[in-house]
């Protein structure tokens, strides 16, 4: 890790942003057990890091948004119709 | 659903908003993946990884004796690390046991925490203080230093 960290490459990014994204899903998920003012700013967070990890590599974003949906499904009970509106 | 949508526009935005250039991420077949013991195999092999491999081995037993968790927890990132280690991006060339290491190191960090807070504490540290300073040495001595 250290290896990686010394020099500009796209592996590290998606080591950190896919790290980043699966926790703040799971930051959304039990911020929805909550009022919906306080998803707005975890939801960019999360736009953000899942942005991070697709610019730096596509089956890691893969991976990062059905691990997302399925670690959201998993944490928020009651509120799972929000995850993706049918 | 509405980040990723947010991130499919950021991605088209990074493309510099040309369709073209952005159906490539769709068409480009990066995204294939399969599963393989040999990452896992490579990885778990190599020296600069040694060091870790008592602590990283303990640490599941150390789970199964105190499963109860204080801060977070601490199954969720063991089986996300043991998903990226047995993950091959057939697509592009890539390495997904990179990946796996800060799951790896959020699992280890949440069973320390939680062995800290036992009586065995003193001598739990002494164990990890040993490792942490092998594991240092390992991989300074594996850097490229010119």
């Amino acid at each position: 890790m250290i290896h990686a960290c010394t020099y500009p490459n796209n592996e590290i990014l998606t080591a950190f942003g896919l790290f980043a994204s699966l926790y703040t899903a799971m930051g959304v998920a039990h911020a929805m057990q909550g009022p919906p003012r306080k998803w707005r700013s975890r939801i960019v967070l999360l736009t953000l890091t899942l942005a991070f990890t697709a610019a730096s590599h596509v089956a890691a974003f893969l991976l990062a948004l059905l691990l997302s949906i399925g670690l959201m499904a998993y944490l928020a009970v009651g509120r799972r119709a929000y995850i993706a509106p049918s | 659903m509405a980040a990723t949508i947010g991130t499919l526009l950021l991605v088209f935005a990074s493309y510099d908003f040309s369709p073209d250039a952005f159906s490539y991420f769709f068409r480009s077949g990066a995204g294939r993946i399969a599963f393989s013991l040999e990452p896992a195999r490579h990885w778990l092999l190599s020296l600069p990884n040694s060091a870790r491999h008592p602590g990283r081995g303990h640490r599941p037993i150390a789970l199964l004796a105190n499963p109860r968790s204080r801060y977070f927890g601490n199954t969720v990132p063991l089986c996300l690390a043991l998903l990226f280690f047995f993950l091959v991006t057939t697509g592009i060339s890539s390495e997904p046991t990179l990946w796996a290491l800060p799951f790896l190191l959020t699992f280890i960090a949440g069973v320390f925490a939680d062995f800290l807070e036992t009586r065995y504490r003193r001598v739990f540290l002494a164990l990890t203080g040993c490792l942490l300073a092998l594991q240092v040495t390992l991989s300074l001595r594996v850097l490229p230093w010119n």
